[in-house]
């Protein structure tokens, strides 16, 4: 998956902001790992229109390796807190994770 | 600064109105408040309205003149507020910084929402929409869902277990109970709660708020004026407002809300008080574990003891600090662009001894918070006699 890190401090984004918190607005775009542990989860059994028939389903926020969090889906085997897991896909701007 | 109370209050009950639209729930509320303070639709000279979402639940749009003007407020300056579910607590607060700054001295601030005329699932897309819509909405994350993985960390990082979310739900509903102008009066067991049906992993039914129409309106003025208009006015001694970002995956610690820290901190500091002069809460209880951590982050308890105090009895009604007397969002409702002013209307109920049932006998401070999303808004108001 790509990240955008700041070109002044280093500092890892899963979308391009406008500043980086340390106020540097140059990012180059890289390849990252996609390997990350769960922060946190919750398996959803009632949902938006759009995601009806997807219930139930499980989100989580994801702590990559290299630094940020995102808030993604999980395909396969449901997980917990602490599991680590790695990037799937990425579909119409959600990424997937999968247990490692 | 000018100090400012709050003369007059006004509430429409909370519930499912098929024949109430947005305009009959705020005109209903902003009437009963200014009978409520003895005022003329001619004496306010401006008008704060919080409304989340009037334009996807109802179509209407320029919302702020079109109650004013129902309400028969003609030529004022009127503005909505829209800040999720802290929408009409944000109207209060900077209503009353107008009243306090000079600008103004007699200022009507209502809230409404129109909820249940939308199905279910529009109803959580619309409230969805409060979340981070880049990252959290596009991957299915819905409030509870959002709240349920605070609800994990918490447990995880506390042991906060599923007993203590429940045990906010029994107190809520037992108090609510007691309010006849609650949307669910109905007591329930512990047992019943915990054996709710599951909406996000670990929240069931009974750890969400309800969804409801429902509007409230309170009147302020100086102090200084306060006596002509009644015998009974609150004094707001503290009333702040923080911000934070919206989404969940950008915050360092998610078992925490810094704005509402940061707005709890600087309206104790101008209230000239601690968490300890309080004497009771109207918190935000929009899921169960957002008390938990409200009660934290304003320091009625120390971080993580948030559900073994609830368990404890610590904000029952006859406990040491109670915690909403109302019934919360959990019973009394949560239309909500309204809840913040709702909240402010039930602690000036508590400090006038006008609260009937579930009137406590120690009601001299009460404070209220109230979030939006999140966490990304809150605003916290301590008022006294
Ligand atoms: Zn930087």
């Amino acid at each position: 998956m790509t990240l955008f890190h700041c070109s002044a401090c280093g500092k890892a984004y899963v979308a391009r902001p406008v500043y980086c918190r340390c106020g540097s607005q140059e990012f180059r775009a890289g390849e990252a790992s996609g390997k990350g542990c769960v922060y946190s989860c919750t398996t959803l059994y009632a949902a938006a229109e759009k995601f009806e028939k997807d219930l139930p389903f499980q989100i989580a926020i994801i702590e990559l390796d290299d630094g940020p969090r995102l808030t993604a889906r999980i395909s396969g085997r449901p997980v917990e807190i602490g599991d680590a897991v790695t990037h799937l896909h990425e579909q119409e701007g959600v990424h997937f994770f999968q247990a490692a | 600064m000018r100090p400012v109370s709050i003369i007059g209050i006004g509430k429409t009950p909370f519930g499912a109105f098929p024949d109430k639209s947005l305009l009959d729930l705020a005109v209903e509320a902003g009437r009963k408040c200014l009978k409520n303070g003895n005022i003329s639709p001619a004496q306010v000279e401006a008008f704060y309205l919080g409304n989340f979402a009037g334009p996807a639940f109802v179509g209407q749009n320029h919302l702020a003149p079109y109650v004013a003007a129902a309400m028969g407020l003609e030529g004022v300056p009127a503005t909505r507020f829209e800040a999720a579910c802290a929408s009409s607590g944000s109207a209060f607060f900077h209503a009353c910084s107008a009243v306090a700054g000079g600008m103004y001295d007699v200022v009507l601030v209502a809230g409404v929402e129109k909820m249940t005329s939308q199905p279910t699932p529009r109803v959580t897309d619309i409230l969805a929409s409060a979340g981070e819509l880049g990252g959290e909405v596009k991957a299915g994350a819905t409030f509870p869902s959002l709240f349920a993985m605070i609800a994990r960390r918490h447990m995880y990082q506390f042991g906060t277990t599923r007993e203590h979310l429940a045990a906010v739900a029994v107190k809520n509903h037992s108090n609510g109970a007691k309010n006849p102008e609650a949307h669910m009066r109905k007591v329930i067991t512990m047992e019943q709660a915990l054996a709710g049906r599951m909406i996000a992993d670990p929240l069931t039914i009974y750890d969400c708020s309800l969804v409801s129409d429902g509007a409230a309106a309170v009147l302020l003025c100086p102090a200084e004026r306060a006596a002509e208009f009644t015998s009974k006015p609150a004094r707001v001694l503290g009333v702040a407002q923080a911000s934070d970002r919206l989404a969940l995956a950008d915050k360092e610690d998610i078992t925490t809300f810094p704005a509402v820290r940061q707005a709890g901190q600087k309206a104790y500091q101008m209230a000239g008080m601690t968490a300890r002069d309080i004497d009771f809460a109207e918190l935000h209880d929009c899921f169960t574990i957002a008390e938990i951590i409200a009660m934290e982050d304003l320091g009625f308890v120390p971080r993580g003891e948030g559900g073994p105090a609830t368990a404890a009895g610590f904000s029952a009604l006859n406990g040491e600090k109670p915690i909403n007397t109302s019934g919360g969002l959990k019973t009394k409702g949560h239309p909500v662009g309204a809840t913040g002013v709702a909240q402010i209307c039930d602690l000036v109920l508590q400090l006038r001894c006008e609260a009937g049932e579930r009137q406590l006998s120690r009601a001299g401070i009460g404070l209220a918070q109230n979030l939006g999303g999140s966490g990304a808004t809150c605003v916290v108001t301590i008022l006294g006699r």
